[in-house]
């Protein structure tokens, strides 16, 4: 049973409100875009505009928002983010043109930027490497369920008011009482919190747990005795040349093109060429997020309790999977069984969601590095992956193919399983720091550790 | 992202009337009601803000 009482669980329950607050408001925003593009007399071209600006805000401050996060600290960070939440939010009630509202998503996008690189340091500072994975996962389910909710909340207040304005002026709110939780109960670093009990000290650190240190950055410190507990002295070029973070990239690059390019067209692809009713053709994709609840949440347990703290075999089919799934959905053709679509798409979340940039890459980054360089490390990871988000919008649409039968998404489709095969044999190739090998190698070798050490010289 | 447009898709069908592009028109008589949210929204906003980076109390110094 969780004890709500035990420090480490405030602060990741608060890192996890704050992402969920960060989910809450992009997905409205595309819960009620249809009627904002008929009140502002947006175009194609320009709503595509809008949501790209987001999209690119969000990847070109991802390497700043890394290094400030472990130069200022999480909290300070998750507070930007939140603090941007609640003023952006409301300016979008009073935007009156597609420039107004282009501006506001590019600033919207840097802001938000800044949260998963905090929370992700919290989780891999608060907890130990035994429990990381299942925090970390934890953590990662707010983007999952936010998606699932944000409907039910934007679209009743829309209605209930005549206007998606009001939407927009009353979730602005819900960043208050966040910023209030973050004030009281995050601290950047266990040993440095006031009403941490030594019992919970121990529990994270071990017999490190005595440790305080004089020097909160391992880039800069020249021994592991200058550092807090649990971390270890990493030079920058360990974190920016190092294999598996440039690995984690170019998955996150193609994982999210995949999975962002997936669940923005699939209503669309309901609709034109399975020639489902509306609702039915929205609901493919929350069947997606459903699946990537379970998969997050399920990668977490795996990772902690069946694969003794390895991250990257929780990783290494889920590609594969993805692209099986997806080839599975390009034999769908109109009068296909519904059961059989939510099965597809279940599973293609599911795996999509066991991935370097779906789960776990909080607890990988804290032990192939050090927790004091997931800020950074991240930001690099997570600019791929936003990279491949942007880029998913026009190559899909230009992938889609008119035929007298209406538009065929088989050609996206086929994207989307390739961009899971390049994301397997990434990660494939990354190291697994349990085994000090790759985990691959670590199974053909009849499961015998390899060399690879996490000093300078390896990276 | 695609689900909520769905649902948001269908609030628009049911809607018969286009909501003015300007805010001031949306709003109407609520307008400057609005504004005055939105001014509290943002200093008690500023306020946390301030207080995160200028006054943790929580934190320890280092060595503490």
């Amino acid at each position: 049973m969780i004890d709500v009482s035990q420090r480490r669980y405030q602060v990741i329950g608060t890192a996890w409100s704050a992402w969920f607050v960060n989910y809450i408001d992009r997905t409205k925003t595309a819960a009620l875009l249809p009627l904002i593009t008929v009140s502002l007399a947006m175009d194609t071209s320009q709503t595509g505009s809008v949501l790209f600006a987001f999209f690119i805000g969000y990847a070109a401050v991802q390497p700043v928002a890394g290094f400030l996060t472990d130069l200022v600290g999480a909290k300070k960070t998750l507070a930007l983010s939140v603090a941007a939440f609640s003023i952006f939010t409301w300016t979008m009630a009073l935007v009156g043109n597609w420039q107004e509202l282009f501006i506001r998503n590019l600033l919207f996008g840097i802001s938000q930027g800044f949260e998963v690189t905090a929370g992700s340091r919290l989780a891999a500072t608060w907890f130990p490497p035994a429990t990381r994975g299942r925090a970390f996962a934890f953590h990662q389910s707010a983007y999952t369920i936010a998606p699932i909710l944000a409907p039910f909340i934007a679209v009743p207040i829309a209605q209930l008011t005549g206007s998606w304005r009001w939407s927009f002026m009353v979730i602005a709110f819900f960043g208050l009482p966040v910023l209030a939780a973050i004030d009281r109960l995050v601290t950047d670093r266990p040993e440095r919190d006031a009403r941490i009990s030594e019992a919970e000290l121990a529990y994270i650190f071990g017999a490190d747990s005595h440790k305080r240190g004089a020097v909160l950055d391992p880039a800069r410190a020249t021994s592991d005795e200058q550092l807090p507990p649990g971390e270890r002295v990493t030079p920058y070029r360990e974190i920016f040349l190092n294999r598996s973070v440039a690995l984690m990239f170019v998955a996150g690059f193609f994982g999210l093109l995949a999975s962002w390019g997936l669940t923005t067209w699939l209503p669309t692809y309901g609709v034109q060429q399975l020639k489902l009713p509306l609702i039915l053709a929205g609901s493919l994709s929350s069947v997606v997020y459903a699946g990537s609840l379970v998969g997050v949440i399920g990668g977490g347990i795996l990772s902690d309790r069946v694969f003794g703290t390895k991250r990257t075999p929780v990783w290494l089919f889920g590609g594969i999977i993805m692209a099986a799934a997806i080839l599975w959905a390009t034999t769908f053709q109109p009068g296909a069984p519904l059961i059989e679509m939510y099965a597809a798409f279940f599973i293609a979340g599911l795996a999509a969601s066991m991935s370097p940039t779906g789960q776990l890459f909080a607890p990988y980054l804290a032990e192939l590095l050090t927790p004091g360089a997931v800020g950074r490390s991240l930001g690099v990871v997570v600019l791929g992956g936003m990279i491949g988000s942007a880029v998913a919008q026009p190559l899909v649409a230009a992938l889609v193919v008119q035929t007298p039968n209406g538009p065929q998404f088989g050609g996206a489709f086929l994207l989307f399983a390739a961009c899971g095969v390049v994301v397997s044999v990434c990660v494939a190739l990354m190291i697994e720091p349990r085994v000090h090998r790759t985990y691959l190698g670590y199974l053909l070798a009849g499961r015998k550790e390899g060399s690879w050490e996490a000093t300078p010289a390896s990276a | 992202m695609g689900s909520n447009a769905s649902f948001g898709l269908s609030l628009f069908l049911q809607q018969t009337a286009r909501e003015p592009a300007d805010a001031g028109s949306a709003f109407g008589g609520l307008f400057w009601l609005v504004i005055a949210l939105d001014v509290l929204n943002t200093l008690v906003a500023l306020y946390f803000l301030w207080r995160i980076w200028f006054r943790d109390p929580a934190a320890r110094q280092p060595g503490a």
